[in-house]
């Protein structure tokens, strides 16, 4: 598997304090990866900063090759990075289909979100803000899959989501990544959809990546999360 | 004066004020700018058609090179000075009000401090209710409609301006999603210079031009912001047409001195009564 996404000797934070101690973490091209850990080790950090919304103070972080630390984020997104933040930050004010719109200003139209959402059709001109936090969040990711993204960074996708909302997600987004070969990034608290989604999951504490297993693994033996978790 | 004059003249003001709010108001929107200069670009516009007299060209000329001429000084602004100001609000309001010296002063040594006049071009008069009005007043309200509505297709009915909808709503997950905000910053930076430049432009003959012809449209159109409402593209419009109305209204029926005093007295009342002004919402921090 090609390296998609590396992430070395990351150092990050917000103003005085330090969340991201020298992490290590790689992802490959197509490869589904959950972020797992505790509350507060640094998992929203992670992907923040490599989304340039947080500047690294030091480490690199190369994706396809090349660098991206320090770039703005609109130069993130444009080498092919979505971000689907926690709380989905969807532009409540617009309308449905300029939300999916403004995920790819050249797109002709929102179809590929219909495509994936067939609910968000029946509601296009009505403002994002009026969804429900399950519609509101598959608008937050159709929004993000606009771009064709090489990699999607979800974050807690299915907090404040009913649980079966919460499989079509998981089964629409399984189904793009697979068929267009996008790697995936997932931060969940929710274990059952985070082994649902992701081949490999690493675990997180104070700021560094300090296990990792395959899902397979976890599945079959669920006393192992536990064991990571706790520690 | 007829009745008919005075409504006339009123809606003159009032389409003005709204073009000069609109273009402070899509900055502020946009960027979180104060832009204390903005009054001075209104004045560099009347400049512009000033200069372009003296040169032997004709006034439509002047008119349509004006805010070309100081959409530019806006995107030389923006580069050079305004966005290394970005995120820090009370330097956005020094170093604005610093330009604002410099343009008035650069004037200053150019033309002098004296007062010019600008001849309207001879479009004659209409009788309206019975009374002749001036063709070039009609002309100048028909400009301005004309931004006004070239402003709200550009914001609503094109990409461009649904990404600036956007960045004004949440500036960080619009540039998660893509869009430069770098360049935005900077057209809509120039493209707020320009309405105030092409509002100069269009009142040059009808206002003493001289360096300090911009000071008295900043704080009207501050207040239109602020009684229309934040963080909307249609509240300035709504506030400078009330701040104007009341203003022409008051000076028409007392003196101008009355008009300003009525004029903060109300503004001072919605404020207090709805602080996110006539039409606002509550901005939404990003």
């Amino acid at each position: 598997m090609a390296e998609l996404l590396a992430v070395a000797g990351l150092v990050a934070g917000y103003g005085g304090g330090t969340v991201l101690h020298g992490l290590d973490f790689a992802v490959g091209s197509g490869e589904r990866v959950a972020v797992l850990g505790r509350n507060g080790v640094g998992k929203t950090t992670l992907l923040k900063t490599i989304m340039g919304l947080v500047r690294p103070r030091a480490g690199v972080i190369r994706f396809a090759g090349a660098p991206l630390d320090g770039l703005p984020p609109f130069r993130i997104a444009r080498a092919g990075i979505a971000y689907v933040p926690q709380g989905r930050e969807v532009f409540a004010d617009l309308t449905v289909e300029e939300n999916l719109i403004l995920g790819d200003l050249r797109a002709a139209d929102a179809g590929r979100a219909y495509g994936l959402f067939p609910a968000l059709a029946e509601r296009r001109r009505e403002a994002a803000g009026r969804l429900s936090g399950g519609q509101q969040q598959q608008l937050a990711i159709a929004r993000a899959l606009m771009a064709r993204p090489r990699l999607l960074l979800l974050d807690e996708p299915s907090e404040g989501v009913q649980p079966s909302v919460v499989l079509e997600l998981a089964a629409a987004l399984a189904a793009v990544a697979t068929a267009e070969g996008m790697a995936i990034v997932l931060v969940e608290q929710n274990i059952d959809l985070a082994l649902r989604l992701a081949g490999r999951a690493v675990f997180m504490d104070r700021g560094r990546v300090v296990a990792e297993e395959r899902t397979d693994d976890l599945r079959a033996d669920p006393s192992r999360l536990d064991h990571h978790l706790v520690l | 004066m007829h009745l008919a004059s005075f409504v006339l003249d009123g809606a003159n003001a009032v389409l003005i004020l709204m073009l000069v709010a609109l273009g402070l108001a899509i900055v502020f929107g946009l960027m979180n700018v104060i832009n204390l200069a903005h009054g001075e670009f209104l004045m560099l516009g009347a400049y512009v058609v000033l200069a372009t007299g003296e040169a032997g060209l004709p006034f439509w000329l002047g008119l349509a090179l004006a805010p070309v001429a100081v959409g530019v000084v806006g995107l030389l602004a923006e580069e050079f000075l305004i966005r290394h100001t970005y995120t820090r609000l009370l330097d956005t309001i020094l170093a604005t009000w610093g330009l604002s010296l410099v343009l008035r002063q650069a004037i200053v040594l150019l033309y002098g401090p004296g007062s010019h006049s600008v001849a309207a071009p001879d479009l004659g008069a209409v009788e309206i209710a019975g009374s002749p009005y001036p063709v070039y007043r009609l002309a100048v309200m028909a400009i301005s409609l004309a931004a006004i509505a070239a402003t709200f297709a550009l914001f609503f009915r094109t990409r461009f301006g649904l990404a600036a909808r956007a960045v004004i709503a949440n500036r960080a997950m619009a540039s998660c999603i893509g869009i430069d905000t770098r360049r935005l910053d900077r057209w809509t930076f120039s493209l707020g210079a320009a309405l105030a430049g092409l509002a100069g432009a269009a009142m040059s003959p009808l206002i003493s031009v001289d360096p300090q012809a911009g000071l008295g449209w900043l704080v009207p159109a501050f207040l239109a912001i602020l009684v229309g409402g934040l963080g909307s593209i249609a509240g300035p419009l709504v506030g400078a047409a009330g701040v104007g109305g009341l203003d022409s209204a008051t000076a028409a029926l007392t003196s101008p001195v009355w008009a300003q005093l009525v004029v903060f007295v109300a503004a001072i009342l919605v404020i207090r009564l709805r602080p996110t002004g006539l039409i606002g919402r509550t901005r939404r921090e990003s």
